[in-house]
């Protein structure tokens, strides 16, 4: 039975190796920096930056380079909301056929509150003298009466 | 007191709403003497326990002062009975005596314990819980009965709904006209929630050479001075909505319909002293048409 040998690593290439790699990527890295840097100093041609800047700014500006990052969009969790769908119509309280409900309500808050309607009515007229001193005659006979304390 | 119920099912409850009533009535009562209320009021500026449904109903009376920065106020005990009302509407005669009273804003000052369930009123400041012990007793039988069928519970005016009829009709309510005291000239139709009319066409006398009447404006401590003749409220309950008719009365039909329409949920219609109604623009959704 022959003596198992550990498994040794086996090295393709000497620390010298590793050294050249590393200093190649390195070497490329920054060349490839000073090239960008070198192509965004160049200045823009006004009417493409038309920007309207302080006196003090721009004076500053013209004594250094000047370097304009532009960003992606951010990624968002919250999707844009398209303006179809969002408009919150409220119909005329008059026209409704049941009260309207607290969150409508509270929906509808932020647009300008509509005057309440001043509805008039004589109720002065004598009972069967007049058609406005009357409940409705398709109202059937109420259950009970409010009315304030006797 | 007249409770309604809508349903075939027999309500063991139900042939106990009088004695509830009753007992609401020793406890809440300023005209009794004996009442919880009117020992309360005996002991001004000492700690007193009181029971759950006293303790219940100031609470109630103490969020609707807040409520209307004390347009609303439960300490105008003593302002009421110098114009007059020291003792039941009935009893009332005529008095030459002059009114002197002075505006109210002790409710600010009245100290609770919760966990001792005690109260101290300032000195010299008792309390009414008319309005709101009305309300707070009519939303609670509602309340209580409401599992046996659809209910309404009329206290002396003041109703309470707890939901549509059973065929799904909403209940026809009169709006009794104060210039007609016999006739109702709207109906309304109500499937939940409170109904309540505060007014000044009642409850009237003479002191001093003129007319009093029991709305007393905490800001002047007497009489409130408006154009409202009456105000009938809707709301989810009958105590909001006996809050919101009183204040539209003080306020008077201008300011209380602005008031009202700030609030959500809230309807009204106003019988002004000219004999017009004004209504809320909510309200024609609770008319019958």
């Amino acid at each position: 039975m022959s003596p198992v040998k550990p498994n040794k690593k086996t090295n393709t290439g000497g620390p010298g190796v590793k050294l050249l790699i590393a200093a190649t990527s390195l070497a490329a890295t920054v060349g490839g920096w000073a090239l960008i840097s070198a192509k965004e100093t160049t200045p823009a041609p006004p009417a493409a930056s038309a920007q309207v800047v302080a006196p003090q700014t721009a004076a500053r500006q013209a004594t250094a380079p000047v370097f304009s990052i532009k960003l992606a969009p951010l990624p968002t969790l919250v999707p844009v909301m398209s303006s179809q769908g969002q408009v919150v119509t409220v119909s005329n309280v008059h026209a409704a056929s049941a009260p309207r409900p607290a969150a409508v309500a509270a929906q509808a808050a932020p647009q300008p509150a509509p005057q309440p309607a001043l509805v008039l009515r004589d109720v002065s007229a004598p009972a069967g003298g007049g058609a406005s001193a009357g409940p409705s005659a398709s109202a059937p006979a109420p259950a009970t009466n409010t009315r304030s304390s006797k | 007191m007249l409770a309604l119920l809508d349903s075939d099912r027999q309500a063991a409850s139900f042939d106990a709403v009088p004695g509830w009533f009753e007992a609401w009535e020793q406890t809440l009562s300023r005209f009794r003497p004996d009442s919880e209320l009117s020992q309360l009021n005996r002991r001004t500026g000492q700690w007193v326990r009181v029971s759950a449904t006293l303790w219940d109903v100031i609470h109630l009376a103490l969020v609707a002062a807040r409520w209307t920065d004390g347009l609303f106020s439960p300490t105008i005990l003593n302002a009421l009975e110098a114009t007059g009302y020291d003792r039941t509407f009935t009893e009332i005669g005529v008095d030459d005596r002059a009114v002197v009273t002075q505006p109210d804003g002790q409710w600010h000052a009245i100290q609770r314990r919760s966990l001792k369930r005690s109260i101290c009123l300032p000195p010299n400041a008792r309390l009414d819980l008319g309005g709101v012990a009305k309300g707070w007793a009519a939303d609670r039988v509602a309340k209580k009965l409401a599992k046996y069928g659809p209910v309404l519970i009329d206290a002396s005016g003041d109703i309470a709904i707890s939901a549509p009829q059973a065929d799904g009709s909403p209940w026809p309510i009169g709006i009794s006209n104060p210039l007609q005291p016999d006739q109702h000239f709207e109906t309304l139709k109500i499937t939940a929630g409170g109904v309540a009319t505060s007014g000044r066409d009642y409850r009237r006398w003479q002191k001093g050479g003129a007319w009093q009447h029991h709305i007393i404006d905490p800001r002047t401590g007497l009489p409130a001075q408006t154009d409202v003749l009456s105000a009938t409220a809707i709301a989810p309950s009958v105590f909001e909505a006996e809050v919101a008719a009183k204040v539209i009365l003080l306020s008077g039909s201008e300011a209380g319909l602005e008031w009202l329409e700030a609030q959500e949920a809230y309807a009204a219609v106003i019988v002004r002293e000219d004999g017009r109604a004004v209504y809320s623009a909510q309200m024609p959704n609770y008319l019958w048409t």
